[in-house]
């Protein structure tokens, strides 16, 4: 799979919110290409193609990142702070996805450039909802650099 | 003047008896007095002065020497205080054969008399007659006689100035000079007295920085004898640190100043130091320094205690300050932890149980529906209530930002929200309400809390009614909420505002009991008060006060 087409990577540590993310994807039909990966170090490495992704394409960039905050290893705002700092990922949208807006690294998101910060709702419908409309944003409305 | 007129009568009578001034001077039996501090010598000669110009039949006169006549600065200002009304010029250093040129030559035109009308006596005439007895214990005193006729003497006595070096003659009759000679050793003794007795050391340095004379304090403080200490440098005593800063001040005192203070380290017998607070005050005619010094070293000490004291507390109050930045970091987290990983096993619940009724709800039964729309329910109650539980803690530590509110506008636009939320059926009824001071959010958050609270326990009532209004009372305004609901027992009135308290059960009415608690928290921030009264089975009104802006 790693010289398939990637349009959303999803970089979260729990397969129980990733599940429910790629459920609300496809339930609002965005069934585009997700790739799931479970934290910081391997999604630096996938985006670099270092390590395991190697063989990898680096021209085949996501399309869309979501990227959870709280993560082992790596955290995503580390994550963020790479992307944003280099060329060849600063345009990629990135949307940050925690389960909490105590979270104190919000302000630091947006400094880092963050495209989007949604906290994941306390109403499951409403998770749906927001990951939903964040999708159709991001993949059918938002015209991304050429 | 009934001096000189005496003088014309007497004329050629008695004698008058000359001492030289070698003899006046060494034998004046006050050496201290000469080293006595300029200022409180002159004060002594000053009080003494008024004290005799009083007196018809005694003249002050200042004594010159030929060769200070003319530099007048001492005259001017023995003039100018009214110690003379005329002078003579003399030279100490005649040859007694001379002494009609060098004393009663300038005697007789001062007195206004002939010269031979002034008579040369010896010591020891004066020491023999019988009309003067108090000449014979006084025979070494500058004693001149005069001859001032019908028995009677004028007597010349002569008192040192040792800050102009110039001596001030003194001339009388033998009993008047005798009661100033007595009032000089009064006056003497009060002076020792002060300078004996004083509890600050005190001391005369000369121009070259010697100190000449000191205090019995200073010699007590210093540890050392008078013949120890006299004679030495006075910056010898003086710390090393400290010498450059003492004799950089003390070239301010030479070169003009009239007076300073320095405070410095000063060597006692044993080698140490004691802290000691200068006043020095330059006589620039002479060049000595007339130094008062304090003994600051318990002053000094306890200074430095409190330094050291300070420096503590200092440290203590920086190690508690990260103690508490670390005991609120530590909290952030857990704050953190518990709205992240409480939030994401309850989303995982919801979510999964969402997926259950979406994809499998044709394979359950209407109990299995039951089921699984309780587990939904229960686990969005519990995120609910982590959320409020959250904003209560976050409430602790935000700042609060004020501005005016329009009241009314606030609550109206609350309306929409409470009938969407409740679904109710209650008449709301709004006063005019004047504008508050306060953080609009919060306060928004207070209302929409008492007025939910307001539908929610009067919803079981027929005709619900609602109303709010407010009052100034003094320098709050009481915004006030008040419905014809179930109201509450005024015995429990203390536990309304408490987290997680409620009053009545969960089946009868939902909440979690955090409402009331945020509401109280909120308007504490602002410092006002919030309160509630009711009866029973009649409504409750709750009430809230916010200060005036001022």
């Amino acid at each position: 799979m790693h010289n398939t087409e990637v349009e959303i990577l999803l970089v979260e540590d729990s397969d129980l919110d990733a599940e429910i993310t790629i459920r609300a994807l496809r339930k609002n039909k965005i069934s585009n290409h997700i790739v799931h990966l479970s934290d910081g170090v391997k999604a630096l490495d996938f985006l670099f193609c270092n390590g395991e992704y190697s063989n990898r394409d680096i021209t085949q960039k996501p399309r869309l990142i979501l990227l959870d905050l709280k993560m082992p290893k790596i955290d995503g705002t580390e994550v963020l702070a790479v992307l944003k700092s280099h060329v060849e990922t600063q345009s990629i949208p990135v949307v940050v996805l925690t389960s909490s807006k105590e979270h104190p690294d919000v302000n630091k998101c947006y400094n880092l450039g963050v495209n989007s910060y949604i906290v994941k709702p306390v109403g499951f419908q409403n998770f749906m909802e927001a990951i939903a409309t964040s999708g159709i944003y991001w993949m059918l409305i938002n015209q991304p650099v050429e | 003047m009934k001096m000189r007129n005496n003088l014309n009568n007497l004329l050629g009578l008695l004698g008058l008896l000359l001492i030289t001034a070698k003899l006046i001077f060494s034998s004046w039996n006050i050496i201290e007095f000469t080293f006595l501090p300029a200022t409180l010598f002159l004060v002594l000669l000053g009080s003494l002065m008024v004290f005799e110009t009083n007196k018809i039949d005694v003249q002050l006169y200042l004594k010159l020497t030929g060769q200070d006549l003319f530099k007048g600065s001492q005259k001017e200002y023995a003039h100018r205080n009214g110690f003379i009304d005329r002078e003579w010029i003399t030279d100490h250093s005649f040859p007694t054969e001379e002494w009609v040129s060098g004393w009663q030559k300038p005697h007789a035109a001062a007195f206004s008399v002939d010269q031979d009308q002034i008579i040369h006596q010896t010591e020891k005439d004066i020491a023999g007659r019988s009309d003067e007895p108090a000449y014979a214990e006084h025979a070494n005193y500058p004693t001149f006689h005069h001859n001032s006729g019908q028995g009677t003497s004028i007597r010349t006595m002569e008192i040192p100035i040792p800050i102009s070096e110039i001596p001030m003659a003194v001339t009388g009759s033998p009993i008047r000079i005798n009661s100033i000679q007595n009032l000089w050793d009064e006056k003497l003794q009060e002076f020792n007295y002060f300078f004996n007795h004083s509890r600050d050391l005190a001391c005369l340095v000369d121009p070259n920085g010697t100190l000449e004379l000191i205090n019995p304090v200073f010699e007590k403080t210093i540890g050392l004898f008078k013949y120890e200490i006299i004679g030495q440098q006075f910056i010898s005593f003086v710390h090393p640190d400290d010498i450059e800063m003492s004799l950089k001040e003390i070239e301010n005192l030479v070169s003009g100043a009239q007076s300073l203070n320095i405070i410095n380290r000063y060597r006692k017998k044993d080698g140490t130091y004691i802290w000691l607070d200068w006043n020095l005050s330059g006589e620039p005619k002479t060049g000595k320094i007339v130094a008062i010094a304090r003994d600051i070293s318990d002053l000094k000490k306890a200074e430095f205690e409190i330094n050291q004291l300070h420096e503590k507390l200092e440290q203590k109050v920086m190690e508690r300050t990260s103690q508490l930045e670390a005991a609120v970091q530590e909290l952030e987290t857990f704050t953190y932890s518990v709205s992240h990983d409480l939030r994401t096993p309850l989303r995982a619940i919801g979510s999964y149980a969402q997926m259950l009724e979406e994809d499998y709800l044709q394979a359950l039964d209407e109990e299995g529906k039951r089921v699984l729309l309780t587990i939904r329910k229960s686990a969005e109650k519990m995120g609910t209530l982590i959320d409020d539980l959250l904003s209560f803690s976050r409430l602790g530590k935000q700042a609060i930002q004020k501005s005016p509110v329009d009241m009314n506008s606030c609550v109206l636009d609350l309306l929409d929200l409470l009938q969407h939320v409740y679904k109710h059926k209650a008449e709301i009824i709004i006063h005019t309400m004047p504008d508050a001071f306060c953080d609009r959010s919060l306060i928004r958050q207070v209302i929409l809390n008492l007025l939910g609270n307001a539908i929610k326990y009067s919803s079981k009532n027929d005709h619900p009614v609602i109303e709010l209004f407010a009052t100034r009372k003094e320098q709050d305004i009481v915004f006030c909420i008040k419905d014809n609901g179930i109201g509450f027992d005024m015995k429990y009135a203390h536990k309304l505002f408490g987290v997680f308290q409620r009053l009545h059960g969960e089946k009868e009415f939902e909440g979690n009991g955090v409402g009331l608690a945020i509401s109280e928290r909120i308007i504490n921030l602002h410092g006002g008060r919030i309160w509630a009264e009711s009866i029973p089975g009649e409504g409750a009104t709750f009430y809230f006060s916010l200060p005036v802006a001022v």
